[in-house]
């Protein structure tokens, strides 16, 4: 339980929460691994559940055709893997695979949506912590469409 | 003053009661933008969140080797801005009026209030901000697929 308050409290999502949130957040979660080359979520599956990396990388990869996937982003300790699709609760548009053995917390999506509910304060701040997660991301993904836009122009 | 039902048309502000309407309406300012006039612009310092209520806005990017590019084509009910204002980042994308159009906006720190002052208000208005970019992720991801696919040939 101590080590799990630490890891959530240094996490993007959490770390703005008050101590008895994080609390609430850890006896919800839990621990889990991957190998690498497993996939914690995957394209075209519904959104179960989020994860917080806590050792390792995971990547995101988007199919592009039976045998091959583009690795779009790279996420390290303390990112958050499988959030949008918890938040519009649709299915997952990437997969999301070990790129190295991965210890992770997971979060069913229940249980995620149950701290969030326990007071405003807590939705309020990881909803700030999600816009902020999401718009980095986006910039990234918005850096890669450039690229292929680029090798397709020339 | 900006009439509710205006408001509401746009993705934002969808959930919102006519009294929370009255919080943003009083903070809202409005102004028409002839074809191709410059909206914002990439790298630029972002102030403002832009709301389109009528007529359409073209977002661009400057492609190495290439020039400018439109990446989407916005509409009525749609709203660009936000990220720096979020982030406090320079804007990551040029915008212009494609078309005349009619666009509201909040400036910095209307925004910053409205998201601070009033928890259940700033929860919805954050929502309606996260449910956008999550489908802009989708689109984008979608995009990079199609553009990848593209490149192989």
């Amino acid at each position: 339980m101590e080590s799990r308050l630490k890891i959530l409290a240094e996490c993007k999502l959490f770390k703005t929460l008050p101590p008895q949130a994080l609390e609430m957040a850890a006896a919800r979660c839990e621990e889990g691994e991957a190998e690498a080359g497993e996939a914690l979520v995957v394209e075209g599956k519904p959104a179960d559940g989020l994860y917080v990396v806590v050792e390792g990388n995971v990547d995101y990869i988007k199919r592009v055709d039976e045998k091959r996937g583009l690795v779009l982003l790279r996420w390290q300790p303390g990112d958050v893997v499988g959030l949008d699709a918890v938040m519009d609760g649709k299915e997952h548009y990437v997969s999301a695979v070990a790129a190295t053995p991965v210890k992770y917390l997971r979060f069913s999506a229940e249980d995620f949506w149950a701290v969030c509910a326990a007071d405003p304060l807590y939705e309020h701040r990881v909803l700030r912590q999600t816009l902020l997660i999401q718009s980095a991301g986006l910039r990234q993904t918005t850096l890669r469409l450039r690229e292929f836009l680029a090798k397709i122009i020339k | 003053m900006i009439a509710r039902d205006e408001l509401r048309r746009n993705r934002l502000f969808r959930e919102f009661s006519g009294q929370e309407l009255d919080m943003v309406r009083i903070v809202v300012d409005e102004g028409m933008y002839d074809d191709g006039r410059l909206v914002i612009k990439e790298g630029g310092p972002g102030e403002r969140l832009y709301l389109i209520a009528a007529g359409k806005c073209s977002v661009t990017t400057q492609i190495s080797g290439a020039g400018t590019e439109e990446i989407k084509l916005l509409g009525e009910g749609d709203f660009f801005g936000e990220m720096s204002l979020i982030e406090a980042a320079p804007v990551s994308a040029t915008v212009y009026a494609r078309g005349s159009c009619r666009l509201l906006w909040l400036e910095r720190k209307a925004f910053d209030r409205l998201i601070a002052e009033d928890m259940p208000v700033a929860n919805k208005l954050l929502k309606a901000i996260i449910l956008t970019f999550c489908e802009r992720a989708r689109e984008t991801t979608a995009k990079i697929e199609g553009y990848y696919k593209l490149s192989q040939f």
